[in-house]
C-alpha cells in the first residue's frame, strides 16, 4: 500500500534518517514474505530473501522517483531477485489453498475462498511459469496490469489476456458454488 | 448498458480501478449484476487479505540491523575502490622495478637468483594484501556471494 507514512519514511531515509526505514519494513514485510514463500520452502531462505530485498531497496532508494506505487517498486526488486536466484531454488509454487484461512470465516466463506484459490491455481498450472507469476501478482498481491508488465517485462496485452481468462474461470467457479449452495449440494 | 456489457467490463477491470458511472449505475439498479460483482470482488478481497503474512518483529529487527550496517558501509563508498587502486599501483610499481636499471645492475651482480627472490617477495606481498583486503571488507564480500 502506498501510504502517507510510507512516502514520508522514504523522504526521511533519503535525507539520512536510516531508522525511518523501519516503517517501510513493517508495512511491506508481510507481502514480501508471502511472495518469497512462492519461491522458497525453507523458512530461513524466505527470511534471507526478504532481508536481501529490503537491503537492495535501501541501496536503490535514490532511484525511486515516486511515479509508481512504492509497494510495486519493491515487488519489482523482489521479482528480479527471485528470478536471479531461481537456479538454486525449488520450483515456483503458488499459494496453497490451505494458506488462505481466516479464523473469522464462516464455513461457506471458507468453501468459496477455497474454490476460488483452487480455480486460480488451476489456471496458473495451465500457464508457463513466467505467466503464472502474472496471475499471482494480480490476484494475490494486488498489482495492476501495468505494474505486472513493468515488473515481469511481459507485454501488457499478454498479461491482460491471461488474467481475463483466469477471471472468467473464477467467475464460473463462483457461480457454480452458489448454484450448489442454493440446491443444497455439498 | 446491458448485463453482458457489465460482465465484460468487470473481466477486463484492473486492480484499483474505479467503476465508470454507467457501469455503476447499471449495477445499482440490477440485483443480478450486483450479486455477481459482490461475489467476485469480495472473494478477491478476501483472498488478498488473508494471503498476506503478519509482520515478524524479529525479522524486522534483523533487517534493520543489516540496513544500519549497509548505511555505515555506504558512508565509505570509496573504501573498496581505494584498496583496489592502491593495490594496482603497487603492483605496477613492483612489476616495473623488474625492468629498471637497478634490477639490471642487481642481476649482473647477483645472478638470476635475484629474479626468484623478487617473485617470492611479490607473491608474499600480493597474498598478504588480498587477505587484508578481503578481511577488512568481509561484509561486502559475503553480500556479493549471497546475491549470486
Amino acid at each position: 500500500m502506498r501510504t502517507d507514512d510510507e512516502i514520508a519514511a522514504v523522504e526521511r531515509v533519503r535525507a539520512g534518517d536510516v531508522e525511518a526505514f523501519e516503517v517501510i519494513v513493517r508495512q511491506n514485510q508481510g507481502r514480501l514474505f508471502a511472495f518469497g514463500r512462492r519461491f522458497f520452502r525453507n523458512l530461513a531462505d524466505i527470511e534471507d530473501f526478504v532481508q536481501e530485498v529490503f537491503l537492495q531497496a535501501f541501496r536503490k532508494l535514490g532511484t525511486y522517483r515516486g511515479e509508481s506505487r512504492f509497494s510495486s517498486w519493491l515487488m519489482t526488486i523482489a521479482y528480479h531477485l527471485a528470478v536471479r536466484q531461481r537456479q538454486r531454488m525449488p520450483d515456483y509454487t503458488s499459494l496453497d489453498a490451505r494458506d488462505v484461512r481466516d479464523p473469522a470465516d464462516t464455513p461457506e466463506q471458507i468453501a468459496i475462498r477455497h474454490d476460488a484459490v483452487n480455480t486460480i491455481m488451476a489456471e496458473m498450472r495451465e500457464l508457463p511459469e513466467r505467466f503464472a507469476t502474472c496471475l499471482d501478482l494480480f490476484f494475490f498481491f494486488g498489482l495492476t496490469y501495468e505494474e505486472i508488465s513493468a515488473t515481469t517485462g511481459h507485454p501488457l496485452n499478454t498479461v491482460r489476456s491471461h488474467i481475463r481468462r483466469a477471471k472468467e474461470s473464477l467467475r464460473d467457479a463462483l457461480g457454480n458454488q452458489l448454484m450448489e449452495d442454493a440446491h443444497g449440494v455439498s | 448498458m446491458e448485463c453482458h456489457d457489465v460482465i465484460e467490463y468487470l473481466l477486463d477491470m484492473d486492480n484499483g480501478e474505479e467503476l465508470p458511472r454507467d457501469v455503476a449505475d447499471h449495477i445499482g439498479g440490477c440485483s443480478w449484476c450486483r450479486a455477481d460483482v459482490a461475489r467476485l470482488t469480495q472473494t478477491l478481497d478476501g483472498i488478498r487479505r488473508v494471503a498476506m503474512v503478519a509482520e515478524n518483529p524479529a525479522l524486522t529487527e534483523r533487517i534493520m540491523f543489516s540496513v544500519r550496517d549497509a548505511a555505515e558501509t555506504a558512508d565509505q563508498p570509496t573504501r573498496l575502490r581505494s584498496w583496489i587502486v592502491i593495490g594496482a599501483l603497487i603492483l605496477v610499481g613492483v612489476t616495473g622495478l623488474r625492468f629498471s636499471e637497478v634490477m639490471t645492475w642487481l642481476r649482473q651482480s647477483t645472478g638470476p637468483a635475484i629474479d626468484v627472490a623478487m617473485s617470492v617477495i611479490l607473491g608474499v606481498f600480493l597474498t598478504g594484501y588480498i587477505c587484508i583486503l578481503v578481511g577488512s571488507n568481509m561484509d561486502r564480500v559475503l553480500r556479493m556471494f549471497r546475491q549470486r
